[in-house]
């Protein structure tokens, strides 16, 4: 096991249908390189996930493998994945429900 | 003719010709059911006319500027001007572009406009009570086919409402008679068309061409070709045009008659006619053959259409979709939508589509459809095939779980699990995560049945909640999780599941209790769980957890049972990871010191090791957390072998220590100077925290010892907290050398050590020798005091964070901020103690001025309830800081605390005002924190607050959507900005703009790009004499650029510049918009300089027809005009503008008529004043503006006479004239200006006449105020001459009084009221006065005669009130004086306000 270290290879993706979980979206985007980390938030209030997420890659080929993908089709719809362009301030966004 | 084209123009632009229109009134075949007069097999066809229109719509779907233009022009020709005054007029227009811009959202959003929205609107417009012909006009509008959802017959009526509430009385205009026709073509209304005209005649309204057309429309929408005939003769015999859209009337009315082959005549007559047809002449004719199911011709018709160069829009398509539809030829449609091009406003257009076809009972497709199934309860088997045929015509891939989706939305249980079923028969996935919008409304109303039956539901469809459904959903809605697994298992669900095991697991490591968690792990009859899934909660209970001995027990069993550990490789990652995952985001790693020290230790006795991997991030992390201390403890869990062989950690020094030390021994034998060697191996060692080692190395060598050698031992020492040694070596290596200096953090690791083991004294020397040494701290000095500092308020020694901090201030080493004297109050915090704390924060506001946690403080008092203390808190910070800081102070710690309540009526404190400072920084405490909740009531509560800036807060509210990626929330917001009217600023626009972009949303406005970044970016005109924008680097080409160079220029106030850019943009023949020459004509008046600002006002003049200045460009106009001495143009100007309909400032009236006054112009004064009275509108002028100035001017054309006359008779003509309530007319200023003018003459004549008015009319006023005016000019003779002649001047109480009020409001006045104290010496109500006099003393610090003051009152037997003695007690102890009596003990403010209500009753009581 390497040495854990800061760094990390983000992508951005929205436009995730309501049918997937954390688990689905991990099957999915672990084609493309070893993840790190990758949690779908759930709005608390709605009991649905907020259609978006964060997918931190262990190294930058995996991001642009992620990236490289013209579409990313997820269960019939087409997800949106850009780079994501957010200085990594807190990346434990929605920490709490870290366990899966 | 020009009439008429330009109502054509402006019906083009009518919003109620989108599209939906036509489609509404398309088709007969539900009119039999809606009118009576409906004959069956008619035929049918499209009502062109608004097929014509529909097209310009189709590209602006609700063209802004020209509805307002078709609103303003009926409604000014139907209302008499007179009728209203400008303000109201002006609350209209203000309230009429509310209401627009609310429709105009909803329809550029979703093309239509929903009941509710409509209704709203209507009600509020109806009880604001300005009801204007535009606002009817708006909503008449709305009531057709913009309301899709609503059933035909009830948008008649909705429009008949209208009518009969906002022109029931006035009547209408023929707009709005032709509002109304077009709502009846729209909703297929059946009427008499002679009626309607009848009517109009009637109310005496002329119907006009657009009347005429859509009569025709009206008569073929029935088929009626003879009554359309009729209709055109008469239009022919009064020469008026027949449009495009009259044949295409003819064309729907012949289809609809059943006569197909002279509909399609109609097309060859248009073009004998000069008129080449249109799309909308073949869409009506689509639609007609749509209605019939003939597909033959209708593809003919498309062919032709495409060889004739003209096409259809996506909207045209499914107007023929909807009649294809609706005449139930529905297997056609996928023919149609074959065609289509999926455009821009697709998608809103086929859901209103879907939702007329629905309303009028036609099916449909689409998600749309679905929900609207779900919202109507259909049953599950219906829906179930819709979402068949759906899949099966590739009209929607994923129905089946978009219906779901919209049941679980609606929190249909039963419907749910029902479509879920269905789900697992077809095939499809379920998972865990569907039942959670069911079980989280469960979860919020505590519901345990609901649960239960969504977990049995589960249980039947084989879905086993997950651990997260578990956790999260289920548990927490049971009282404990003993109770939630008695009720599952009587429920009949499995709870041996390694799933709701975990979920225990973390739910008693959540609540911090090991000793369970410990039984539960170690319980043979725990199945196979891994730690990942119950790691987070493991963490945050070690976190929490002081019980070291379970912690050691637990990681123990995660180090060797294998159960824990499956697929994840080695146990020692496991458990190095949770170290590693236990120590990052820890909070106050430092106060945790010693619990963590006993762990590692335990952990150390149980043989439990990390790999060196984890080891480098651990150590990192502690250093980061300023605990370098534990480093030394962790590394003893490292493997020692690894260490060595497994990685070069760290950095290659390890391999050193052999070397160096034979190194040392070669150079002993060869006696050579072992200095550098020996400080390197010395650095070796203590890098692997070998201390005693290295200790021995210096006894051995202690002579070749070098400054930087004792300097990392000392380090190493305190770092191993061996407090006697790093003295010793201290000591040591001062008798070697006492001018070394050691570098801050070595001094500050000894201040640390030294304070933990209770030098205080020892600490505190170091402290000084650091500032006689004049060690500079490098770096952040007060965070690394602030560690030194925190370091004893962590272990609870409250007395040496005192001491300490005290020698750190008073030698200057640091500042006191609030940050370094944070550590104690943070300290008593914790250990609740909101008492000291308390105290804390207030002995630091006395000492050093700061309030170190406050907000914390207060959130405490207000959480335990401490009502006493809070009480004192605010007390003596309403005294210290004043009563609005505390407010906001209280505001805060029960917005944090979730007492919105409380905070609101904070809020609504009369007199509170906005403070934008400390508004943002709770806004921005809120976003760093995530706090939604907090943020959104903070800015909801604080709507109404004065002063308030509501774009800042939305924008705040932004940032934390853009934080969380929420654009759902961002939406929500940005409606809310808009009910609340807020005009947003660009950049929270933009902001906005770019949360719905990232998100893959549309973007429902125009954002201007870089309006900030550009000037930013390419340096702008920076020299004024320098060559022009064209030079700059990026030179202005188009008119925007130029626009925007010059707007920027004007709000930076260079004119000169902007003037220029103007001048090029002139040169090269560009037009800039009228905001543009609005504004530089402003900044040119602005700084006086007329004869550029008209010569710009030419400029546009010619460039824009029409151009007008605006009112406030022509207000300063006047200003300026007046300040040149140019009345009569400023008069001019004025007329202008109530020619124009303008409303000038109050301020440039006052000037103006103050200028003619100046002039003598009487005229010109009457004039003015008449021109404001017709105006009839508030401008807040003094009633005395022109009484004063008539006067002036009269004085000053040299009839005295005649301006005292006209005064005199405003008093005595007018003494009962005047109504109760209104108050004697105040001459002061005539006063003032005469005796600055010192118009002798003219004085001796007013003088008289104040006299004659005390003494015969009893109207004391006057003389009163000319008696003050003398007084205040310095004419004390004057006045006392005058007070002589007419003695009733020194019972005017009230006057006298409220004079001394506003004169003691300035410094240095005292000696006027003394001066009026001796003119006047038995003046009654000198216990008044005095109060006033003692202020003024208390401002002018002049405590003599402050003294004198009090010892006159005591003498007198005045009162003297407590807000007397507060201000002389506080002249007192400013001159460093005892107070000679015993000072009131509340804050002045308080007794200010004490006394405030007596003040007032008293002032009122000599009121009347």
């Amino acid at each position: 096991m390497a040495a854990p270290t800061k760094k990390a290879f983000d992508v951005f993706v929205n436009k995730i249908p309501w049918t997937v979980a954390t688990k689905e979206m991990k099957e999915y985007f672990a084609q493309f390189g070893q993840i790190k980390r990758l949690v779908l938030p759930f709005d608390r209030e709605t009991g649905f996930n907020r259609g978006f997420c964060r997918v931190s890659y262990s190294t930058e080929e995996g991001m642009q493998n992620a990236l490289q993908k013209e579409t990313h089709v997820v269960e019939g719809s087409r997800l949106q994945v850009q780079k994501d362009r957010r200085p990594s301030v807190d990346k434990r966004l929605g920490g709490e429900r870290d366990d899966s | 003719m020009a009439a008429l084209l330009r109502s054509a123009r402006l019906l083009k632009l009518s919003p109620a010709a989108l599209l939906q229109s036509t489609r509404a009134n398309t088709h007969r075949s539900a009119l039999s059911r809606l009118s009576s007069g409906a004959i069956v097999g008619r035929g049918v066809g499209v009502h062109a006319t608004q097929a014509r229109f529909s097209l310009g719509v189709n590209r602006l779907p609700w063209p802004f500027a020209g509805v307002r233009h078709f609103g303003l022009a009926p409604s000014q020709q139907g209302e008499s001007k007179d009728e209203y005054g400008s303000a109201v007029r002006a609350k209209q227009a203000q309230n009429f572009d509310w209401a627009l811009s609310r429709l105009d959202v909803s329809v550029r959003r979703t093309g239509r406009i929903t009941k509710t929205l409509l209704l709203r609107i209507f009600h509020d417009i109806c009880r604001t009570g300005y009801p204007s012909g535009n606002q009817a006009l708006l909503l008449l509008r709305s009531c057709g086919s913009l309301l899709p959802e609503l059933p035909l017959p009830e948008r008649t009526e909705l429009a008949h409402r209208v009518w009969d509430k906002l022109l029931g009385q006035a009547g209408g205009a023929e707009g709005h008679y032709n509002a109304l026709l077009k709502v009846y073509l729209q909703n297929e209304f059946k009427f008499s068309p002679t009626d309607f005209l009848a009517k109009m005649e009637a109310a005496n309204v002329q119907p006009n061409r657009v009347t005429f057309q859509r009569l025709i429309a009206a008569y073929c929408q029935e088929g009626d070709i003879e009554g359309a005939s009729k209709i055109l003769g008469f239009m022919k015999s009064k020469d008026m045009p027949i449009t495009e859209a009259v044949f295409n009337s003819l064309v729907n009315g012949h289809a609809r008659a059943g006569d197909m082959e002279s509909a399609e005549n109609i097309l060859p007559v248009m073009r004998g006619a000069g008129i080449e047809p249109g799309p909308d002449a073949y869409l009506a004719l689509l639609s007609a053959y749509a209605e019939k199911g003939d597909m033959v011709r209708i593809r003919e018709l498309l062919e032709a259409m495409q060889k004739g160069d003209s096409s259809l829009t996506d909207r045209d398509f499914m107007q023929v979709l909807f009649s294809l539809v609706k005449a139930g030829h529905s297997q056609h449609v996928p023919e149609i939508m074959e065609q289509m091009r999926n455009e821009r406003r697709y998608g809103p257009d086929a859901m209103n589509l879907c939702l007329s076809l629905i309303t009028q009972d036609s099916v449909n497709l689409g998600n749309f459809f679905l929900r609207h199934c779900v919202d109507t309860d259909k049953p599950v088997e219906k829906m179930q095939r819709y979402c068949k045929e759906l899949q099966d015509s590739s009209l929607h891939s994923s129905a089946l779980q978009f219906t779901l989706q919209c049941a679980l939305e609606a929190r249909k249980t039963g419907m749910s699990l029902q479509l879920m079923k269905v789900m697992k028969e077809e095939g499809l996935p379920l998972r865990p995560h569907y039942f959670w919008p069911l079980l989280n409304q469960h979860l919020k109303d505590k519901d345990t049945k609901g649960t239960l039956e969504v977990c049995k539901g589960m249980q039947e469809l084989g879905v086993l909640p997950d651990v997260d459904t578990y956790s999260t959903y289920v548990l927490p809605t049971f009282s404990s999780v003993e109770s939630a697994r008695s009720a599952l298992q009587e429920a009949g669900c499995s709870v041996d599941t390694e799933e709701f095991v975990a979920s225990q697991l973390r739910a008693e490591a959540v609540s911090g209790n090991l000793a369970e968690l410990l039984k539960l792990l170690s319980s043979p009859s725990l199945p196979d769980v891994n730690l990942v899934s119950f790691k987070w909660s493991l963490v945050q209970g070690f976190r929490k957890s002081s019980d070291v001995d379970s912690m050691a027990k637990i990681t123990e069993l995660l180090y060797r049972d294998p159960r824990f550990s499956q697929g994840t490789g080695k146990q020692a990652d496991n458990v190095s990871h949770l170290l590693y995952n236990l120590i990052d985001g820890m909070a106050e790693v430092q106060a945790q010191e010693e619990k963590l020290r006993q762990y590692f230790h335990k952990l150390k006795s149980m043989d439990i090791g990390i790999t060196v991997g984890f080891y480098r991030g651990i150590r990192n992390l502690l250093d980061s957390y300023h605990v370098p201390e534990l480093i030394k403890d962790v590394i003893a869990l490292v493997d020692a072998k690894e260490m060595v062989e497994g990685s070069d950690i760290p950095r290659g020094l390890m391999r050193r220590v052999p070397f160096l030390e034979k190194k040392l021994e070669d150079l002993k034998a060869a006696n050579e100077p072992l200095g550098p060697t020996l400080k390197q191996l010395i650095a070796a060692l203590c890098a692997e925290e070998k201390l005693e080692q290295a200790l021995e190395l210096k006894n051995q060598h202690e002579d070749d010892m070098v400054v930087e050698g004792y300097a990392l031992l000392i380090n190493l020492c305190c770092r191993h907290d061996n407090m006697e040694e790093a003295l010793n070596l201290k000591r040591e290596l001062n008798r070697k050398d006492s001018s070394v200096l050691l570098d801050a953090s070595k001094y500050l690791a000894l201040v640390k050590v030294l304070s933990k083991h209770g030098k205080l004294e020892e600490a505190v020397d170091i402290l000084k020798e650091m500032k006689e040494k004049n060690v500079s701290v490098r770096g952040n000095a007060s965070l690394q005091f602030f560690h030194v500092l925190n370091g004893p308020a962590l272990r609870g020694d409250g007395a040496a964070v005192k001491r300490l901090q005290e020698a750190v201030f008073s030698l200057g080493l640091a500042q006191p901020s609030t940050n370094l004297c944070s550590p104690l109050v943070t300290m008593h915090l914790r250990n609740a103690d909101h008492t000291s704390a308390l105290d804390a924060v207030l002995e630091y506001n006395k000492q050093y001025n700061v309030l170190p946690r406050l907000h914390d403080v207060l959130c405490g008092l207000v959480e335990k309830g401490e009502t006493e203390l809070l009480q004192k808190a605010m007390d003596i910070l309403s005294q210290e800081r004043g009563e609005m800081t505390m407010l906001y102070d209280l505001l805060f710690a029960f917005i944090q605390t979730g007492k919105y309540r409380e905070a609101r009526k904070i809020i609504e404190t009369p007199g509170l005002r906005a403070r934008p400072g400390r508004l943002q920084w709770f806004a921005e405490k809120c976003i760093s924190n995530n706090q939604m909740e907090k943020l959104e009531n903070l800015v909801e509560m604080t709507e109404k607050l004065f002063e308030c800036d509501r774009d800042d807060l939305y924008h705040y509210l932004l940032l934390l959507c853009n934080e969380t990626h929420d654009w759902r929330k961002a939406e929500a917001t940005w409606t809310r900005m808009q009910e609340e009217n807020v005009i947003p600023r660009e950049r929270t626009l933009r902001l906005l703009a770019g949360i719905l972009r990232s998100n893959g949303q549309e973007v429902p406005f125009e954002v201007s790009e870089a309006w900030y970044e550009e000037p930013a970016a390419g340096p702008p005109v920076t020299d004024p004499k320098g060559p022009g924008p064209a030079s700059s680097p990026n030179p202005a080409d188009t008119g925007k650029e130029y626009q925007l160079q010059l707007l920027i220029l004007c709000k930076k106030g260079r004119v000169q510049e902007a003037y220029n850019v103007l001048k090029k943009a002139e040169k090269s023949g560009i037009v800039l918009g009228l905001a543009a020459y609005n504004s530089l004509i402003k900044s040119l008046l602005a700084e006086g300089n007329i004869e550029d600002a008209m010569a710009v006002r030419d400029i546009a003049a010619a460039r824009i027809s029409g151009f007008y200045l605006s009112d406030m460009a022509r207000s300063l106009l006047i200003v300026t005009q007046v300040k040149r001495g140019q009345v009569k143009d400023a008069l001019a100007t004025l007329k202008s503008m109530f020619e124009g309909d303008q409303v000038p400032t109050a301020l440039a009236v006052t000037r103006l008529v103050q200028g003619l006054a100046a002039h003598g112009d009487t005229e010109g004064i009457q004039e003015v004043e008449n021109a404001i009275k017709e105006m009839g509108s508030p401008l807040r002028l003094s009633r005395m503006l022109f009484v004063n100035n008539m006067a002036l001017a009269r004085i000053k054309k040299g009839d005295i006479e005649g301006a005292v006359e006209g005064l005199e008779a405003l008093f005595t003509a007018g003494s009962e004239a005047q109504g109760e309530g209104t108050q004697t007319p105040n001459m002061s200023y005539l006063f003032r200006r005469l005796i600055e003018e010192k118009n002798e003459a003219a004085l001796d004549k007013v003088s008289g006449m104040a006299e004659r008015l005390a003494n015969h009319f009893a109207s004391y006023r006057p003389a009163a105020n000319l008696f003050l005016e003398y007084m205040e000019a310095g004419q004390t003779d004057s006045a006392m001459f005058l007070l002589q002649r007419c003695a009733a001047i020194a019972e005017q109480k009230a006057i006298l009084i409220s004079y001394v009020a506003r004169v003691a409001r300035k410094p240095g006045q005292g000696q006027k009221i003394t001066t009026l104290l001796e003119l006047i010496p038995d003046f009654t109500e000198k216990d008044a006065v005095y109060p006033h006099l003692m202020r003024c003393y208390d401002q002018d610090e002049d405590l003599p005669s402050a003294k004198a003051l009090y010892q006159q009152m005591q003498e007198e037997g005045a009162h003297v009130d407590e807000i007397c003695l507060k201000r002389l007690a506080a002249l007192h102890k400013n001159a460093g004086e005892p107070v000679p009596f015993e000072e009131p003990p509340e804050s002045i403010q308080f007794y200010i306000e004490k006394l405030r209500p007596k003040n007032k009753a008293v002032s009122l009581a000599e009121d009347h």
